[in-house]
C-alpha cells in the first residue's frame, strides 16, 4: 500500500446553472483552476451518453514552467439534477499525480488502484489528497489479459489509436480492467502518454488513444472487435509479431512478464517512433533471455544486455547474495559507466533504480563487491561532481522517499560520501544527517536561525524540514529569551515555513507541522497579541495553518482570531471600508457580544478571586472560561468555513 | 366693489363653505358695528360657523382708538393672514366707520372680497349653508368581517356616503346582526382613502339577529340617520371600549357541516402517507369535537397528475372515494386511496378536483357550512399555459373561477396543507389556502379546524354589524 | 478501418465541414441537427432523406433521432467538438425531353452533402491556444455555410450571444480578411441566422403580441408563423428584449461582416408547437410542446413538427451547390 499526493478537480455544473462546463472545485497549489479546466476539456471522451456512464478515463499533461509530467484519472457520473436548461449533465471527478511520484514509489500504480483511491475521496476542501494506493497487482492484471488485450497492446505500438467495439455489454468495471491490462502489456513508461477511456463518442474529436466505443472514428483509428479472432486485413507485421510474442506467456510467466514490464518506468512516448520500435523489440530480447536462463536451447544469443537488464541482474544477485555473479556484472556495468552515458540515459537508469530499490541483505553489509557496485552505480547515475540539487534526488533514487534512514546500506553511504558535494546547505544538511548526529550538529552549529528556515523553505524536502524544526526546537529554549526571539523572528520572516509544509504535507500532517512551528516560536498557547502578530504578516494563510492556530489558541483569544481572520479576508478581497466591512464588523460584534457577557461574568469572577489572591481558581470558573472559549471558537470556525 | 342681493351672497358663500380648506372668515359690517364669523371644519369634516367677535362702533372707539386701528387689531387677532383662507366682508351701510373698517380689513387682507348687501343676517345664512353643504369626507359604516387568512374578526368600513354627498342622500347597506342584544351602528369619516379621521356617530340599534337591509339618510354633514331602525339611541361609550368588547372570532350557530378532503395521490409512499395522515387526523378531530355527528358530513377525493405524453388529451377525473359520508365511511375511503406515480412534476389535477366538487356541491342544501381541505404538493394547472411552462388543464378548467364560485354560492372555506412552502407569493396555494395554509410537517390541526369553521369555540358577543367574506366587496381597515 | 495514419493528438480528420454551426451553450444546436432528419421526413416535398455518410455519422444520426422520437427528450449538452458527415438526398425528378415530351424519364436525385461541426457552446469564449478552439476557427475559415443559432430564451436569461459572436467573428475575419482574397472586406460565407425555440412561450408570446405572426391560409393546423420578410425585424425586437445591452448590436455585427444577400433569417423550432389531436389545430391556450418531466428534465409532449429546420439547411445547400438542386422549388 503506497501513499501519493494527488491534486484534484471537479468539472461539471452546479444544479440549475446556465453556465457551461467548468471546474467548480479543485485543490489548491500545483495546478490552477484554469489549467485543470484546460486539460480536462482537452481530454474529453466526447459527449455524454447514458450508457457511457459511469465513465473512467485517463489523461496526461505537463504543467509548470519545467513541464513536469502528470498522470490523471477521471470518473464521470451523472448527477440527479439538471442544468438551467433542464438538460442532464455529467460531473467529472479528477485526480492527478506527478509522474515522478508514481514511478518513485515502492510500487507502480495501476489505473484500477488510482480509480479505487479516487472513489474513496470526498472532493471537499482544497487540500491535495493523500491517496492510499493498492500495490501493482501483476496477478490481477495478468488475469484480465485476453486476446483482445494482446492485440490492442500490439496495435498501440503502431502509433495509432485503438477503438474496441462490440463490447457495449461489458460493465464499466470490466472495461477499466481491460484498459489496465492492455497498458500492463506494454512497458509501464508508456502510461506517460496513454489516454484511455471506458467509452468514447467517435463523432467527437478526442485525444483518447485506447477506448471502447460503439463505432470507431472515421479516420485513423484501429477498429478492434471485442474477442473476435479474425485479424484486420491490414494488420501490420510488427504488431503481429508483438502479439505473437505476448501469446507465449501464460499463467505465472504472464505474471512475471507483467511485473517486469511494470518496472520499465522510464517515460515513453507513443508518438515517438523510436520508443515504439524499441518496445516492439523488447519481448524478443526477453524471451531469449528467459530461455537461456532456464537452460533451454536457444539459437538466438543476445549480443549485449542493456544497462537496465544488467541492473536488474545486479539487483537479483545482491538480493540472493551472489557476490561472485555481482562481481562479474560489476565489470560489465563499469564498462558501460566508462562509456558514453547521455543525460537521458542517466535519467532512465535513475528511474529504474527508483522503481527497483536495491537493498543489500545484512550479510553483505561489509562486502567490498557491493561497495564497488554502488560506486559504479553512482557514477552511472550521476555526473561527478554532482550538483547540489542531485543530492536530494539521489536520496530519493536510492533510498526511497520515506525510508531514508533504513534504505541506505553502509556500503552505499561509503560510496556516496566520495561523491557528495558540500556546497548547497540542504545537501550539506542531508549528508551530515546521513553521516550521523555528530556531523549534523557540526553543520547546524554554523547556521543562523534565518538560514535554517530558509533552507527548509528552499529545499521543500521532508527530511530537511524535519531537521530544521528539530533544530529550531532545540534552540528556542524558554530559558533563553534571545534564542526564542531569534527563532520566532526567523520563522516569521520565512512565513512559518508555509511554502515548505504546504507542498510536502497533506492536510492532517500540515496542521501538525504548523503546530510544531508555532509551538517552537512561542512555547505557550497563543495570546491575542500573538495571533494578531502572526496573521498580520501573512496574506491568505492556508486553512491548515488557521486550524493549527486554533489548536494552540489561549483562552479568550477567539474574538481576536475571528477579527483578525475577518480583517485579513476583507483586505484580501479588497472590501475594506465598504458597507460589507461595516456589516461584517457589526456582525462580529453581535456574534461576540453574547460571549462578552460570559466573559464579563468571568471577569467579575476573576476580580473576586483576585481579592483573595491565594485562593485557587474554582472549578466553576474554569468551566465557565472553557465554555466561553468553546463558544467563541465555534463561532470562529463557522465564520471561517463560511468565508 | 360688488353689489349683491342675498342670492348672490348665498351663492358665493355656499361655494366658499364647500371649498375652504382651513377656515373661512366673514366680516359683517352694518350701521351699528361689526361681527366677525369664522367657518371651520371639525375632525370628521363637518363645517361649523362661530361668531368670533361682535362690537358696536362705540365699543371699538371707547379706548380712544380710531376705528381703523381698532379694526386692524381685531383683524390681526381673529383673521388668518394665510392667503388660502378666504375672507368675505359684507357691508349693509355706508359711512365713515364702515369705510375705515373696510380699509383696515383690506390692509390686513387685500384679497378680501367686499360684498354690498342689504337685509342679510350673515350668522343665520352661514348656519343654513353649513347644514346644507355636501360632505367633505367619506362616511363609512363600521362592520366586522372575518379575515381571509385566519377567520379572525377585523373591523372594516362599508361605504355609506362618499365625499360630496348632499344632505338628503340615501345609502343602503346589508349587514348581519349576530347578537340578540342588537348592534352598534357606528359611522366613521375618512379624509382620504387610507386616513380615518374620526367617529361621526355611534348609535345602538335594538335589532333582532339576522340579516338587515339598512337605509341610511344623510341628514346633514355630521348627522346620519337610520330611519327604519326604531329605538335608536346614542351609544355613549368611548369607542375603544366598544372595540375592546369584540370577540376574536364569531360564534357560529350549529349548522350542518361538510368537509371535503382532497388528497393528492401522486408521489412517494411516504409523501402520500404524510398527506393521508393529516386528512385522517382532521376527520378524527372533527368526529371528536362535533356535538352532533348527524350534522357532519365528510367527502374524500383523491387526485393525481395529468398524463401528457399520450396522443390524446388526458381527460381522467379525480377519484371520488366518498361523498357526503359519515366520518367512519370517510376514514375507510381514505384508506382505500393509493399513492400514484407522478406523471407530470409541476402541477396536479386540482382544477379537475374543484370542478368535480363544484358539480357535487350543487345538490347540497344551502345552509351547510362547507369547507375544502386540499392536501398535496403540486399546484393546479392553469386554464391556459403561460410563461411558467405549465401546460393548460386538458379540460380547460379554471381553478380560480371554480373556487370563487364555490366561495360565493356555498360560503366555501378553502384551506391547504402543502408538502413544501409555496415558492412565490403569487402561488395558487396562497389563494387556495386563503383560510389556512400549513406545511405538511407543521400542521396545527386544531387551528385548521377552527379556521375552516367546522369547530366552534366559545366566543364573546359581537356588538357590531357583521358582513361575511363572500358578500363583502372590499372595505377599508 | 481507415487507411490514413493519424495520431489522436491531431484533430484534423479529413475534410472540413461545409456547414458549421454557431451558437451558445443550450441554444439548441444539437437538437436542431436531431430535428433535421425528422423535418425532412415530414416535409411536404416528400422523399427528402438524411443519411449518414459513414458509420460514425450514421450511428450519431440514429442516436439523435432516437433521442427526439423515442426518448422524447433533448440531446445532452455537447462536450467535445463533434463532426457529422451527412447527406441529404431528394426525390428523383422526372424530366421530359424537350424534343420528345411524351415520355418522362427519371433524372438524378439531388444530393446535398452536409458536414456539420457541433461544439460545446463555450468554445468560442476560450483562448486561441486551446486546441479545439483552433480546430474550430480553422473549420469556420474553411466552411462556406454557417448556421447561427440565436436563443432568445438564453438571451433573456444570460445574454452572452454578442460576446461569443463578436469574439468568433473577429477571429475568423482576422484570419480571412487580412489577405487580398476577399477584396470587398466581407466574409464569403452564407449565413442562416436561426432564431431558435419558437415554441417557447416567451418567444411565441412576443411574436403574437407584437403582431409578427400570420396564419398561413393553407395550413390546416393554423399555426401562427412569422412571414419571411418580417423575421429580421422580429430578430431585432428579440435582441432588444435581451438581458445584455450589447445583444442589440448582433444584427449590425452580422450585417457588417457578411454580404447582405448572403444572410437569411429563420424562425425555427426543433420540436414545433403542440397540437391537440382532438382539436386538430393550434390552440393559443395550449401549445407547449416541451414540458417538465417527472425526473426534472424536459420531455417532448406531442408530435414533433420541426419548424424551419430543413429550410435553412436546404437554402445553404442551394447556395453552396447551386447545381445540386437546380431550380427545384424546395422551400415549400
Amino acid at each position: 500500500m503506497g501513499r501519493l499526493t494527488a491534486h484534484w478537480a471537479i468539472l461539471g455544473k452546479t444544479p440549475e446553472s446556465l453556465d457551461d462546463y467548468s471546474v467548480i472545485r479543485c485543490s489548491a497549489g500545483a495546478i490552477s483552476n484554469a489549467e485543470f479546466g484546460m486539460w480536462l476539456k482537452a481530454f474529453t471522451s466526447g459527449t455524454m451518453e447514458p450508457k457511457a456512464l459511469p465513465r473512467v478515463a485517463t489523461s496526461y499533461f505537463a504543467a509548470g514552467p519545467d513541464g513536469e509530467p502528470w498522470l490523471g484519472l477521471s470518473l464521470q457520473r451523472e448527477p440527479d439534477s439538471q442544468d438551467g436548461f433542464h438538460r442532464p449533465y455529467a460531473m467529472t471527478y479528477y485526480v492527478c499525480v506527478r509522474w515522478a511520484d508514481v514511478v518513485a514509489g515502492p510500487s507502480t500504480v495501476s489505473y484500477r488502484a488510482l480509480y479505487e483511491a479516487l472513489a474513496e475521496e470526498d472532493f471537499s476542501g482544497d487540500a491535495p489528497f493523500r491517496l492510499s494506493l493498492a500495490t501493482y497487482d501483476e496477478r490481477h492484471l495478468a488475469g484480465q489479459v485476453n486476446g483482445t488485450a494482446r492485440r490492442a497492446a500490439a496495435l498501440l505500438l503502431t502509433g495509432r489509436p485503438v477503438c474496441v467495439v462490440r463490447a457495449g455489454r461489458l460493465s464499466p468495471d470490466r472495461r477499466l480492467d481491460f484498459l489496465d491490462a492492455v497498458a500492463a502489456l506494454l512497458p509501464y513508461g508508456f502510461r506517460h502518454t496513454l489516454a484511455v477511456s471506458t467509452w468514447t463518442n467517435s463523432a467527437s474529436r478526442h485525444r483518447i488513444r485506447l477506448s471502447f466505443a460503439e463505432v470507431p472514428p472515421t479516420h485513423g483509428a484501429w477498429e478492434l472487435p471485442w474477442e473476435a479472432d479474425d485479424r484486420p486485413a491490414s494488420f501490420p507485421p510488427q504488431a503481429l509479431l508483438y502479439e505473437k510474442e505476448l501469446e507465449r506467456y501464460q499463467g505465472d510467466d504472464l505474471c512475471d512478464l507483467v511485473g517486469w514490464l511494470g518496472t520499465m518506468v522510464e517515460p515513453r512516448d507513443f508518438d515517438d517512433v523510436s520508443h515504439r520500435a524499441a518496445a516492439s523489440r523488447l519481448l524478443r530480447g526477453r524471451a531469449s533471455d528467459r530461455v537461456t536462463a532456464y537452460g533451454g536451447q536457444s539459437v538466438v544469443r543476445q549480443p549485449r544486455p542493456s544497462v537496465e537488464q544488467l541492473l536488474h541482474q545486479c539487483r537479483e544477485s545482491i538480493a540472493h547474495a551472489e557476490e561472485q555473479r555481482l562481481g562479474a556484472l560489476n565489470a560489465q556495468l563499469a564498462e558501460r559507466a566508462r562509456g558514453r552515458v547521455t543525460e537521458q540515459d542517466r535519467k532512465t537508469y535513475r528511474v529504474f533504480i527508483r522503481a527497483n530499490p536495491i537493498r543489500p541483505p545484512e550479510r553483505l553489509s561489509g562486502s567490498a563487491v557491493v561497495r564497488d557496485f554502488f560506486e559504479i552505480l553512482l557514477r552511472l547515475l550521476y555526473v561527478p561532481p554532482m550538483h547540489a540539487a542531485d543530492v536530494e534526488e539521489m536520496l530519493v533514487d536510492l533510498g526511497g522517499q520515506r525510508r531514508l534512514e533504513h534504505g541506505l546500506s553502509p556500503a552505499l553511504l561509503a560510496a556516496m560520501s566520495k561523491l557528495l558535494p558540500v556546497s548547497a546547505p540542504s545537501g550539506r544538511l542531508l549528508i551530515a544527517y546521513l553521516q550521523g548526529s555528530e556531523h549534523l550538529h557540526k553543520v547546524l552549529a554554523v547556521m543562523s536561525e534565518d538560514e535554517l528556515c530558509h533552507v527548509a523553505v528552499r529545499s521543500r524536502n521532508r527530511k530537511v524540514l524535519e531537521i530544521v524544526i528539530t533544530e529550531a526546537d532545540r534552540r528556542a529554549l524558554p530559558t533563553d529569551p534571545r534564542g526564542m526571539e531569534a527563532v520566532r523572528y526567523a520563522l516569521a520572516r520565512n512565513r512559518y515555513l508555509i511554502e515548505a509544509i504546504s507542498s510536502i504535507c497533506a492536510a492532517e500532517e500540515s496542521v501538525l507541522r504548523y503546530q510544531d512551528v508555532l509551538w517552537v516560536g512561542h512555547r505557550r498557547y497563543l495570546t491575542s497579541a500573538d495571533i494578531k502578530e502572526i496573521l498580520a504578516d501573512l496574506d491568505s494563510p492556508p486553512r491548515t495553518f488557521l486550524l493549527a492556530i486554533m489548536t494552540l489558541g489561549a483562552p479568550e483569544t477567539a474574538p481576536a482570531l475571528l477579527h483578525t481572520m475577518a480583517g485579513g479576508t476583507m483586505r484580501e478581497l479588497g472590501v475594506t471600508g465598504t458597507p460589507v466591512a461595516d456589516a461584517v464588523k457589526a456582525g462580529l460584534d453581535r456574534m461576540l457580544s453574547r460571549d462578552d457577557a460570559g466573559d464579563g461574568r468571568m471577569a467579575r469572577y476573576r476580580r473576586r478571586a483576585g481579592l483573595g489572591r491565594l485562593a485557587p481558581a474554582s472549578t466553576l470558573g474554569k468551566a465557565l472560561a472553557g465554555a466561553s472559549v468553546v463558544l467563541v471558537a465555534a463561532a470562529a470556525l463557522a465564520l471561517w468555513l463560511w468565508l | 366693489m360688488h353689489h349683491f342681493a342675498e342670492g348672490g351672497l348665498r351663492g358665493e358663500l355656499a361655494d366658499l363653505v364647500v371649498s375652504f380648506r382651513e377656515r373661512l372668515a366673514v366680516v359683517e359690517i352694518d350701521a351699528a358695528g361689526i361681527r366677525v364669523f369664522e367657518v371651520r371644519a371639525d375632525e370628521v369634516g363637518t363645517a361649523h360657523h362661530t361668531r368670533r367677535a361682535s362690537a358696536k362702533w362705540s365699543t371699538l372707539t371707547a379706548s380712544g382708538d380710531e376705528v381703523f386701528d381698532a379694526m386692524l387689531r381685531i383683524a390681526r387677532d381673529l383673521i388668518s393672514a394665510d392667503e388660502t383662507d378666504p375672507v368675505v366682508i359684507t357691508r349693509s351701510a355706508g359711512g365713515h366707520e364702515q369705510d375705515a373698517a373696510v380699509r383696515a380689513l383690506r390692509q390686513w387682507r387685500p384679497s378680501a372680497r367686499l360684498v354690498e348687501v342689504s337685509g342679510v343676517k350673515v350668522g343665520e345664512l352661514l348656519g343654513e349653508l353649513t347644514a346644507g353643504a355636501p360632505l367633505r369626507q367619506t362616511y363609512d359604516l363600521i362592520v366586522a368581517r372575518e379575515r381571509a387568512e385566519d377567520g379572525r374578526l377585523e373591523l372594516v368600513g362599508r361605504r355609506l356616503f362618499g365625499a360630496g354627498a348632499q344632505p338628503g342622500d340615501e345609502a343602503h347597506v346589508t349587514v348581519t346582526c349576530t347578537d340578540a342584544g342588537g348592534m352598534v351602528l357606528a359611522v366613521s369619516a375618512w379624509s382620504g382613502p387610507l386616513q380615518p379621521s374620526g367617529l361621526v356617530s355611534a348609535d345602538h340599534a335594538p335589532l333582532p339577529p339576522g340579516r338587515h337591509a339598512l337605509r341610511a339618510v344623510l341628514e346633514r354633514p355630521g348627522l346620519v340617520r337610520f330611519p327604519e331602525v326604531p329605538g335608536l339611541r346614542p351609544d355613549t361609550r368611548p369607542w375603544e371600549e366598544v372595540v375592546a368588547t369584540l370577540p376574536e372570532r364569531l360564534q357560529r350557530a350549529s349548522r350542518p357541516a361538510h368537509l371535503v378532503c382532497a388528497i393528492e395521490t401522486a408521489g412517494t409512499r411516504e409523501e402520500f402517507e404524510a398527506r393521508s395522515h393529516w386528512a385522517g387526523y382532521v376527520i378524527d378531530l372533527l368526529a371528536e369535537r362535533c356535538p352532533d355527528l348527524q350534522q357532519l358530513k365528510v367527502s374524500v377525493v383523491g387526485y393525481g397528475t395529468h398524463v401528457y405524453d399520450t396522443r390524446h388529451a388526458d381527460r381522467s377525473r379525480p377519484a371520488l372515494a366518498a361523498w357526503s359520508a359519515s366520518t367512519a365511511q370517510a376514514r375507510a375511503a381514505l384508506e382505500s386511496l393509493r399513492p400514484t406515480t407522478p406523471t407530470y412534476p409541476n402541477a396536479a389535477q386540482i382544477e379537475d378536483m374543484l370542478a368535480e366538487v363544484r358539480t357535487r356541491l350543487l345538490r347540497q342544501p344551502a345552509s351547510t357550512r362547507t369547507a375544502l381541505l386540499t392536501i398535496g404538493a403540486r399546484p393546479p394547472h392553469p386554464p391556459r399555459s403561460g410563461l411558467d411552462r405549465v401546460p393548460a388543464c386538458p379540460a380547460r378548467h379554471d381553478w380560480l373561477a371554480l373556487l370563487r364560485e364555490m366561495e360565493q354560492h356555498h360560503g366555501l372555506r378553502s384551506a391547504v396543507i402543502c408538502d413544501s412552502p409555496p415558492a412565490t407569493s403569487t402561488s395558487p396555494w396562497r389563494r387556495l389556502g386563503s383560510t389556512a395554509l400549513f406545511q405538511v410537517d407543521a400542521v396545527n390541526a386544531e387551528e385548521l379546524a377552527v379556521r375552516l369553521g367546522l369547530v366552534t369555540e366559545p366566543a364573546g358577543v359581537l356588538s357590531l354589524p357583521f358582513v361575511s367574506q363572500s358578500e363583502d366587496s372590499g372595505g377599508r381597515h | 478501418m481507415a487507411d490514413t495514419d493519424s495520431a489522436p493528438g491531431d484533430p484534423e480528420r479529413g475534410r472540413e465541414p461545409d456547414i458549421a454551426m454557431w451558437g451558445a451553450s443550450g441554444s439548441g444546436k444539437t437538437a436542431f441537427l436531431a430535428a433535421l432528419s425528422i423535418a425532412l421526413n415530414k416535409s411536404r416535398d416528400a422523399g427528402w432523406r438524411l443519411i449518414g455518410e459513414n458509420a460514425v455519422s450514421r450511428t450519431e444520426l440514429a442516436k439523435l433521432r432516437n433521442t427526439l422520437l423515442q426518448a422524447r427528450t433533448f440531446p445532452a449538452p455537447t462536450e467535445a467538438l463533434t463532426h457529422y458527415s451527412w447527406m441529404i438526398i431528394g426525390p428523383a425528378e422526372t424530366r421530359r425531353r424537350w424534343w420528345w415530351p411524351w415520355t418522362a424519364r427519371a433524372a438524378k436525385a439531388p444530393k446535398i452533402k452536409l458536414d456539420f461541426l457541433d461544439l460545446r457552446g463555450d468554445l468560442y469564449a476560450e483562448s486561441e491556444s486551446n486546441i479545439d478552439k483552433k480546430a474550430l476557427v480553422d473549420s469556420l475559415v474553411k466552411s462556406r455555410g454557417l448556421i447561427y443559432m440565436f436563443d432568445p430564451d438564453r438571451e433573456a436569461r444570460v445574454g452572452d450571444a454578442f460576446k461569443h459572436l463578436d469574439a468568433a467573428l473577429h477571429e475568423v475575419a482576422g484570419r480571412m480578411l487580412v489577405g487580398d482574397e476577399y477584396e470587398d472586406g466581407k466574409l464569403p460565407h452564407h449565413i442562416a441566422v436561426c432564431i431558435t425555440k419558437y415554441d417557447d412561450p416567451r418567444v411565441l408570446r412576443i411574436a403574437m403580441e407584437e403582431g409578427f405572426t400570420e396564419r398561413d391560409p393553407t395550413d390546416e393546423l393554423r399555426i401562427p408563423h412569422v412571414p419571411p420578410d418580417r423575421v429580421r425585424d422580429f430578430f431585432r425586437l428579440l435582441c432588444h428584449e435581451a438581458h445584455d445591452h450589447n445583444t442589440e448590436m448582433i444584427l449590425d455585427l452580422i450585417e457588417a461582416f457578411f454580404h447582405k444577400d448572403r444572410i437569411r433569417y429563420f424562425v425555427t423550432s426543433s420540436v414545433g408547437l403542440f397540437i391537440d389531436e382532438d382539436l386538430g389545430r393550434f390552440d393559443p391556450d395550449d401549445y407547449l410542446n416541451v414540458i417538465d418531466d417527472a425526473g426534472g428534465g424536459l420531455t417532448i409532449r406531442g408530435a414533433i413538427r420541426p419548424m424551419n429546420v430543413m429550410e435553412p439547411v436546404l437554402w445553404l445547400g442551394q447556395m453552396l451547390r447551386p447545381g445540386a438542386i437546380g431550380s427545384r422549388r424546395w422551400d415549400g
